[in-house]
C-alpha cells in the first residue's frame, strides 16, 4: 500500500479532518432535515378501520365441495365448505402472497403461483410454503355463515 | 472425437506452463475511492478523469468561489427560476402521489394532501407559491434582460427561447390551475377556454379541442392534467436547453457563492410563504353555480383587463370587442418575438437606447397598473 505525501498528510491532519466530519455533519443534518417531511408525507396515513368484525354470507353461495374468497378485515379469506364443516382460512399464501385455491378432488389447498399445499388446518403438506395459514372463526346459523364468530 | 483426445494432453500442458495469475487485489478499489474524497483525488482523479471536467472549466469554478467583484443580487433572476422550475418537478411529482384527475376524486384529494397526509400542506405549498414566485420571477427576468440589451445580436435565440418559456410558464399556470377542481379553478378555467370564441369561424373549434367538448368537465380535467404533467415539462426542458445552449460558456456566474446565497434566500423564502399562508382549497366545483366575480390569476389579471377595456370598442359592431383584444394581447407577444429583428440600435448601454427603454417602461406600468386595476376593482 503506497500512498502520497500529500494524502499522508491529508490523513494525519486531525484539524482538518475534524473540519471536514463537522462539516459533513451540518451538511448531513440539513439534508435530514429536508428528507424527513418528504419521508412522512411518502407514508400515507392510516385511516380508521371500518371492516366489521363479523362478516355474513349467505349459505347458498357456497355449495357442498366448493369455496369462496371474501374479504375480513382487510385480508383475502377462503371459505370452504367441505360437506361436513364450513371452514374459513386466511387465503394468502405464506411463501409469496399469491391468492391460494381449495382443490376439491384432492381435498386439500393449493397455492397456484408454486405449488404450495395446506390441509384444512392450514398446516403445510409440500411445496414453498414457511408457515402455515391461519384459521378464522367460521360457523354456520340457519341459512347463513358467520365468519369471525364462534 | 479423435482429434479431440490428442489435443488434450497438449492443452494440459500449455496451462501448466502458463504462470499463475496475479491475485487481484480488491482492496485497491477502496483505496481509490477514499483518495476520491481528498482534495487532489477529487479534483484530478473524480473531477477530471472521471467526469471529463477541464481544467479550464475548474479554474473557472474556483475563480467564481473567490470572487473579486462587488457582490449584488439583479442578475440573478435566471437561476432563480431555473431552480424554481426543479422545485415545482420534484414537489409535483410527490403531490402526484396522492392526486388523482378525476371530478369525483380531484377536490377530495387536493383536501386530503392539505389536511391529512403529513407535510402534504407543505408540499402543495412549495409547488403553490413555487409557481407564483416562477412567473413573477420570468417577467422579472424579460424586463432585466430588455434593460441590459440581452435580445441584441447575438443572444436572438436566447430572447427568442425566453419567449417562448414564458408563454410555456403562463401555460404552466393555466392548466395548474384547474386541478384542485375548486370554484375559482373551474370558472377561470371556463373564462380562459372562452377566449378563443373571439375568432370567427375558428373560434368554436378551438375552445372545444381545449374543453374536449362544450364545456369544462372530466375530459378538460384529464387534458389539462396531461398538459401540465408531461407536454409542458418536456417542452420546457428543452427549451431551456435552447436557451442556455447559445450562452454555455458564460453559465457559470462570476460569484457563485452569492448565487448559491441568493438561491437559499429564495427557498427559504418559500418556505416561509408556503407555511405562513396555505395555498388555500375553496369549495368544491359547480357546474351549475357560477361565483359571483371569477376573477383569473394574477398574471392573467393584465390581459382580462384589456379584454375589458376593448368592451369599449363595441360601436366597431358586436365582433369587434373580443377580437381586437385578442388580437392586441397577440401583437404584443408577436412583438416580444421580433423585438431582436426589429431594434437594429447595436448599443447595449440603457442611456443609448432611450425609445427602447421607454417602450419598455412604458409596457411595463401599464402592466403593473392593469394588473392592480382589476385585482381591486
Amino acid at each position: 500500500m503506497d500512498i502520497s505525501d500529500t494524502q499522508k498528510s491529508y490523513l494525519t491532519t486531525t484539524r482538518r479532518i475534524f473540519l471536514n466530519i463537522f462539516t459533513g455533519g451540518i451538511i448531513g443534518a440539513l439534508l435530514s432535515w429536508f428528507l424527513y417531511p418528504i419521508i412522512r408525507f411518502l407514508i400515507p396515513p392510516q385511516e380508521d378501520s371500518q371492516d366489521p368484525d363479523v362478516v355474513q354470507i349467505n349459505a347458498a353461495e357456497i355449495p357442498t365441495g366448493k369455496s369462496k374468497v371474501i374479504n375480513y378485515k382487510n385480508t383475502p379469506t377462503i371459505v370452504i365448505h367441505t360437506g361436513q364443516e364450513v371452514i374459513a382460512l386466511t387465503a394468502v399464501c405464506t411463501h409469496l402472497g399469491c391468492i391460494v385455491q381449495w382443490d376439491e378432488a384432492s381435498q386439500e389447498i393449493v397455492c397456484p403461483c408454486h405449488a404450495a399445499k395446506y390441509d384444512l388446518n392450514g398446516n403445510v403438506k409440500s411445496g414453498p410454503a414457511p408457515k402455515p395459514l391461519t384459521l378464522v372463526k367460521a360457523k354456520v346459523a340457519d341459512d347463513k355463515i358467520l365468519i369471525g364468530e364462534a | 472425437m479423435a482429434t479431440l483426445t490428442t489435443t488434450e494432453p497438449r492443452e494440459q500442458k500449455k496451462i501448466k506452463a502458463e504462470p499463475r495469475p496475479k491475485k487481484p487485489n480488491h482492496t485497491a478499489g477502496f483505496k481509490e475511492l477514499i483518495h476520491w474524497f481528498t482534495p487532489e483525488g477529487f479534483r484530478e482523479d473524480f473531477l477530471q478523469k472521471r467526469l471529463g471536467i477541464s481544467e479550464s472549466l475548474l479554474q473557472t469554478i474556483e475563480r467564481s468561489l473567490h470572487p473579486k467583484k462587488k457582490i449584488h443580487f439583479s442578475a440573478y433572476t435566471g437561476w432563480l427560476i431555473t431552480f424554481l422550475f426543479a422545485m415545482e418537478c420534484i414537489s409535483g411529482v410527490f403531490l402526484m402521489i396522492y392526486y388523482h384527475p378525476t371530478v369525483a376524486e380531484a377536490f377530495e384529494n387536493v383536501r386530503y394532501i392539505t389536511n391529512i397526509v403529513p407535510y402534504g400542506w407543505l408540499i402543495r405549498g412549495v409547488h403553490f407559491w413555487g409557481s407564483h414566485l416562477m412567473i413573477g420571477l420570468t417577467f422579472l427576468h424579460l424586463l432585466q434582460t430588455f434593460i441590459r440589451g440581452g435580445y441584441k445580436p447575438p443572444r436572438e435565440v436566447t430572447w427568442i427561447s425566453g419567449v417562448v418559456l414564458l408563454i410555456l410558464t403562463l401555460a404552466f399556470g393555466l392548466t395548474g390551475y384547474l386541478l384542485p377542481w375548486n370554484q375559482i379553478s373551474y370558472w377561470a378555467s371556463t373564462v380562459v377556454t372562452e377566449v378563443p370564441m373571439a375568432f370567427p369561424y375558428i373560434g368554436h373549434y378551438l375552445k372545444v379541442i381545449a374543453r374536449g367538448g362544450e364545456n369544462v368537465s372530466q375530459v378538460t380535467l384529464t387534458r389539462f392534467f396531461t398538459m401540465h404533467v408531461t407536454v409542458l415539462p418536456a417542452l420546457t426542458t428543452f427549451f431551456l436547453v435552447v436557451h442556455f445552449l447559445p450562452i454555455r460558456n458564460y453559465l457559470i456566474p462570476k460569484d457563485l457563492i452569492t448565487h448559491a446565497i441568493a438561491i437559499l434566500l429564495c427557498f427559504a423564502l418559500l418556505i416561509s410563504l408556503a407555511t405562513l399562508s396555505p395555498a388555500p382549497i375553496h369549495e368544491k366545483a359547480d357546474p351549475y353555480h357560477t361565483p359571483k366575480r371569477v376573477k383569473a390569476e394574477w398574471y392573467f389579471l393584465a390581459g382580462q383587463e384589456i379584454l375589458e377595456l376593448a368592451g369599449n370598442l363595441e360601436f366597431l359592431g358586436s365582433w369587434a370587442p373580443k377580437l381586437l383584444g385578442v388580437l392586441f394581447q397577440m401583437a404584443i407577444i408577436a412583438l416580444l418575438f421580433l423585438i431582436p429583428f426589429i431594434d437594429r440600435n447595436p448599443a447595449r448601454n440603457p442611456k443609448k437606447r432611450p425609445l427602447a427603454i421607454a417602450l419598455i417602461s412604458l409596457g411595463f406600468v401599464c402592466f403593473i397598473f392593469l394588473t392592480l386595476f382589476a385585482k381591486f376593482r
